[in-house]
């Protein structure tokens, strides 16, 4: 083809293309082809639907199937020793805030130890996200310890002369929160079960000094109600924001630099 | 679209799958699709083929792209779609503590299976791969070849549509590799499975394709028959003395040696004859995996 008839195929194509016009769809024409494309969107709906089909039970026994049998027995077993320390001890609100920490404490041994044994890796793979496997297995325990911690309370309350059931929560409940920050900070920072055997060390040793310290004790069983309700306030949030984050980096983090 | 199990087609699309870390591209703008039947991915190590199988079982999250299952981006339903995988991670874990049976189950409650099916799922799977006399038996008092089949049995609990393996040959011996390969042959009919590995005899001959995947980048996907072209005309056998032997090395690219104690017998791929005494012969995947990675090797 030589370069003047090439020309004159170019002008005829341009002369057809101005000479075309694209009417622009009717409202009918758009909204069937938003209708078509509709089946290819992700129904959001539909998806809540389905999560929602788990049934409670079933949800639980899963939730309760993530953490291993030792942890119930071993945690179950201290609260019992607590209880009867409680209970013959002159002081019990400074027994049961000594040994409330201690099955938090080992919480975090259930998930350190899914990284310490490659376990992770496997478990991630699973339907349950990540996400949703860490924080189902740390609230999980976290109700239960609440559950068998509140127990604990009624039982002194309603055996143990003067005490009140009030008191009995915060006293528990604020060394727990105040440990479960420095536990859950360590193991960000250090994430071998190191961290939570010495964080346990410390804890034992720093029962071992208050018993031997009686100006301590007093000043303890003095303190101000306010003040303790404050610490607890603080603690939840700042236990919220930690958990948050140690959820959110955990997974990828942990496959990809071990534990 | 909705990830739904018992629909035979199925399609897995990656694309332009980056991951960054800190100092290194692990992969870099990978693309690739599979259909039905089994993949063999083939690389050096840290070549990315970790890394590749650990974003396809959602365990990491790439920097950029995309992953598509029947059309469909997986991060739009993750959870349906880790319903449809099974995984075996190159690095195998357990609760030492567990029995086989109280792992699988534990497993299986995350992979959210239903109670009533799990116990004879994990029945079928003892059975299958040869396991039902270490049932009761804790994890620790086990053999790594052992665990190795555990490790391939929980990956199976979800009868799963994907199946993502990572050295699944790692530690069996002869008989277990014979054994899994039957297993990956008869399941791969309506599931796509991607086996990683660097030990090419592994899927040789199982392979619908093999993808070669180099720093972070596919070199080529296709057929094993279709692989080879590149090097067809290309690898010459020889019988050589000792002495040439070093010479040999020194100036072309030596696929395999063997010494029979008299003689040595040598592959080597080269444009031309090497020598007079080298005759061409067929090509096979390990020639071609050291025409890829054989300098990168050394």
């Amino acid at each position: 083809m030589n370069e003047k008839s090439t020309d004159k195929l170019e002008n005829l194509i341009l002369e057809s293309i101005e000479e075309s016009v694209i009417n622009y769809p009717d409202d009918i024409r758009i909204d069937d082809t938003i209708n078509t494309l509709k089946q290819y969107m992700p129904n959001k709906l539909e998806k809540q639907k389905n999560k929602e089909k788990i049934p409670l039970l079933q949800k639980l026994r899963i939730d309760i199937s993530l953490v291993s049998p030792f942890y119930w027995l071993l945690s179950f077993t201290i609260y019992i020793i607590g209880l009867s320390l409680t209970l013959i001890s002159k002081t019990p609100y400074i027994t049961i805030s000594f040994f409330s920490p201690i099955p938090f404490i080992i919480m975090f041994f259930e998930d350190i130890k899914s990284r310490e044994n490659n376990v992770l890796e496997m478990e991630l793979a699973c339907k349950y996200s990540p996400q949703v496997i860490i924080l189902n297995k740390i609230i999980t325990i976290i109700f239960y310890n609440l559950l068998v911690m509140s127990s604990i309370s009624l039982i002194i309350y309603y055996v143990v002369p003067d005490t009140t059931f009030f008191n009995l929560l915060i006293t528990w409940l604020t060394p727990i929160l105040v440990v479960s920050n420095i536990t859950l900070y360590m193991i960000k920072k250090i994430r071998t079960s190191f961290a939570l055997s010495a964080i346990l060390l410390i804890w034992l040793a720093f029962i071992m000094w208050i018993i031997n310290t009686p100006t301590v004790v007093d000043k303890l069983y003095t303190l101000n109600t306010f003040i303790y309700i404050g610490i607890i306030i603080v603690t939840t949030v700042l236990l919220i924001i930690q958990l948050r984050d140690y959820i959110n980096e955990n997974s990828e983090r942990s496959v990809l630099f071990g534990a | 679209m909705k990830i739904q199990r018992g629909v035979y087609f199925l399609e897995l699309k990656i694309e332009g799958i980056t991951k960054n870390y800190k100092n290194n591209t692990a992969l870099d703008n990978f693309y690739c699709q599979l259909n039905s039947g089994i993949y063999g991915l083939v690389g050096p190590n840290g070549a990315g083929k970790t890394t590749l199988l650990r974003i396809l079982a959602t365990i990491i999250k790439p920097t950029k792209g995309r992953i598509l299952i029947d059309g469909e981006d997986i991060t739009l339903n993750e959870e349906d779609y880790r319903s449809i995988i099974g995984y075996l991670p190159q690095k195998l874990g357990f609760y030492r503590d567990y029995t086989v049976t109280r792992f699988l189950t534990y497993i299986s409650n995350l992979k959210g299976v239903d109670k009533n099916l799990s116990k004879d799922k994990i029945n079928n799977l003892l059975r299958l791969l040869n396991l039902s006399e270490y049932k009761d038996k804790k994890i620790k008092t086990l053999s790594e070849g052992i665990k190795q089949r555990i490790g391939i049995a929980q990956a199976l609990l979800n009868n799963p549509r994907i199946l993502i393996f990572d050295e699944p040959t790692l530690n069996l011996d002869p008989k277990e590799r014979i054994n899994f390969k039957n297993l990956i042959s008869r399941l791969s009919s309506d599931k796509i499975i991607i086996i990683s590995t660097h030990i090419i005899s592994d899927i040789e001959c199982l392979s619908k394709e093999i993808i070669l995947i180099k720093k972070g980048e596919k070199i080529i996907q296709d057929t094993p028959m279709e692989i080879l072209k590149p090097i067809e005309n290309k690898v010459w056998e020889a019988t050589i003395d000792e002495k040439s032997l070093l010479e040999l090395q020194n100036n072309y690219l030596v696929t395999d040696i063997k010494n029979n104690g008299t003689d040595i017998r040598i592959r080597i791929i080269s444009d031309t004859k090497p020598d007079v005494d080298f005759y061409l012969t067929n090509p096979v995947l390990d020639d071609l995996y050291m025409y890829y990675f054989g300098k990168e090797n050394d």
